[in-house]
């Protein structure tokens, strides 16, 4: 692998026809950095997300958990309190419906950071700040030395405002 | 289509002002809710040191002024996060500017309403006996008690509602990164986590969002509702109702919106944010808040006309106390605040201005809060035993603890909105692209227009 190409472009419907060009030509390990997300690109990418599913996983986690703090710890202890009963259905219902939400949120949040490469070491390799100035950046990440010659010329046919490593 | 070179560089001034500079409005605002928390903290202090003795409460009301701010600041956190949810999840494009302003009230809200709970266990430094871990007192928290569902829920909607809060923040985080320099951008960058904004981070932001905008909706009900609960689990007249979830939450959001929008017009003007807090989201909330009001209206007819219906003689006369006792005063200063003065101004299009939502969200905020003063104090004064009938009056120490934490809620409110963006400027910035409607800083042309209210 070379060190990517890094090109700047002032408008996003450049910068994802070129992007769109470039799979074309066979690179496909591109990126294109926004300040706002960019549906187009989006769609091309079609990025699968699996948050939902990580929720409910960590629901039922957090469920059981509330069981098992609920049920299992007054089975386990087995404290009578003014007659009631040690396991209470309705009671324990809501404690178990506040533990079983949370876990979906702390599940979804974590999956959300995974999918998107966040916190880890290196994330911000290969970004320019131009982002934050409105302009879209294309990363090309190129095998070898033959596409990024390809790449360096579908890049030089475009109106990126830089072109560079 | 993204936004012109000049439309994108004045959105970043106008919403990144807040951070760079800083007006006397907000320093002056600092320093008095400073010198208000500080007054507070003092008055804890002291009846740290001389015990709950200080306070009014007496038997037979020991709830009282502590409970009734629980209540009104866990009602006031309903704002932002449900609402931001419910408007997030039903695509609604007028919410872009508002849903910050309305998480951080959440947060900060619930951040408030957690500490009355804990000053009004008198040994507040004990608290933590309420967590379930083992321990070598012996001790095990009973799960059948209404005050653990508040633990447990209070703690799911605050943890929730922080990393709602969060999400949407990434990104503008990673802006005032790219723009700051020295140590704020090594802590912006941290705060980050590396956002880059690849279009997967931004699909991947967007799905958690709105996953978790689903989750929030029905944490954000049963939180409130659990609240009620503390009340309507208990055989005491006026409180052992069916419908006291489904009112405590209509007047959550009530008196929510209320906040919100009080908040809004203050930001408005302090940052001089009038090109994107507009009359619009003021007339959209105002609208919220008439529907609210009438909900409200009816659920305390409903409420009342019960009780008088089914003249139980023990909550009869908790019922006539507020119709017509001792309490009567605040009871028909709630209904006027409530519904009497903000109903014909959120109702007439003409007076639905900024300056109108504006007084009817403060009248709401007062009756709100006379609402929860009202359901607590008249029925413990007078339970079922005559002979037990007491009063209650709050000293000192209990207005200037309420007062103080009134004021803190706003110095947080105020430092939040000098270190992040209040207003979302990527979700700005999309809206521009992708709304129909028509916005001042940009044509559908794309030119930039004068912002010039």
């Amino acid at each position: 692998m070379t060190q990517p190409i890094l090109a700047i472009f002032a408008d996003s419907q450049e910068a994802v026809a070129t992007a769109r060009a470039l799979r074309r030509a066979g690179l496909t390990r591109l990126e294109l950095l926004s300040e706002e997300p960019l549906h187009a690109a989006i769609a091309d990418e079609e990025p699968k997300s699996r948050i939902g599913i990580f929720a409910v996983l960590g629901g039922v986690l957090g469920a059981g958990a509330a069981l098992w703090l609920t049920i299992g710890t007054a089975k386990g202890l087995a404290i009578n309190t003014g007659g009631m009963p040690v396991v209470s259905g309705w009671a324990y219902g809501i404690i178990v419906f506040e533990v079983t939400m949370l876990s979906a949120i702390i599940a979804a949040l974590a999956r959300m950071i995974w999918e998107a490469g966040l916190a880890r070491p290196g994330a911000m390799q290969h970004y320019d700040a131009a982002v934050t100035d409105n302009k879209i950046v294309l990363v090309v990440n190129c095998e070898d030395e033959q596409t990024r010659q390809t790449a360096e010329q579908l890049l030089a046919d475009t109106n990126a405002e830089m072109i560079g490593k | 289509m993204q936004n012109d070179k000049a439309t994108n560089e004045k959105i970043n001034d106008d919403l990144l002002r807040p951070l760079r500079q800083t007006g006397w409005a907000w320093r002056v605002t600092v320093v008095v809710c400073a010198i208000f928390l500080l007054a507070a903290v003092a008055a804890f202090a002291y009846q740290l040191q001389r015990g709950i003795g200080v306070w009014g409460i007496n038997r037979p009301v020991f709830w009282a002024f502590d409970i009734t701010n629980f209540v009104f600041w866990i009602g006031i956190s309903h704002a932002g996060t449900l609402i931001s949810a419910i408007l997030r999840v039903t695509g609604a494009e007028w919410r872009r500017p508002i849903t910050r302003c309305a998480e951080a009230i959440t947060v900060f809200a619930l951040m408030i309403g957690g500490i009355f709970p804990i000053i009004h266990l008198g040994k507040p430094m004990l608290f933590y006996w309420l967590a379930p871990y083992p321990n070598e007192r012996g001790l095990w928290p009973n799960f059948r008690s209404p005050l653990m569902w508040d633990f447990f829920a209070i703690n799911a909607y605050f943890t929730g509602s922080l990393i709602y809060l969060y999400l949407p923040l990434i990104p503008d985080l990673a802006l005032v990164r790219d723009k700051a320099t020295g140590w704020r951008k090594t802590i912006y960058a941290k705060l980050s986590l590396g956002w880059r904004g690849t279009q997967r981070q931004w699909h991947a932001l967007e799905k958690a969002v709105q996953v978790m905008a689903v989750i929030i909706i029905p944490v954000a009900v049963s939180v409130h509702t659990i609240v009620s609960w503390d009340f309507a689990m208990a055989i005491q007249p006026m409180w052992h109702s069916t419908m006291f979830g489904p009112y405590f939450v209509a007047g959550a959001i009530f008196s929510g919106i209320a906040a919100l929008i009080l908040a809004m017009a203050v930001i408005r003007k302090v940052f001089h944010l009038e090109n994107y807090l507009q009359p619009i989201h003021f007339n959209n909330l105002g609208l919220l808040l008439l529907t609210l009001s009438l909900l409200w209206f009816y659920f305390t007819f409903a409420e009342y006309l019960t009780t008088w219906y089914g003249n139980e003689p023990h909550e009869k006369v908790v019922f006539q106390s507020k119709i017509s006792g001792a309490f009567a005063p605040l009871f028909w200063t709630m209904v006027v605040c409530c519904f009497v003065i903000p109903m014909p101004i959120l109702a007439i299009k003409k007076l639905r201005s900024i300056s109108g939502t504006v007084i009817a969200s403060l009248t709401v905020l007062v009756g709100m809060w006379l609402e929860r003063f009202l359901i607590i104090v008249p029925t413990l004064s007078q339970p079922r035993l005559t002979f037990n009938w007491g009063s209650y009056r709050p000293t000192i120490f209990e207005i200037t603890i309420a007062v103080g934490t009134v004021a803190y809620f706003i110095l947080l409110y105020a430092v939040f909105t000098k270190l992040f963006p209040i207003i979302a400027v990527w979700e700005y910035k999309e809206g521009l692209t992708v709304s129909p409607l028509p916005h001042p800083h940009h044509d559908p042309a794309g030119a930039t227009i004068a912002t010039a209210e």
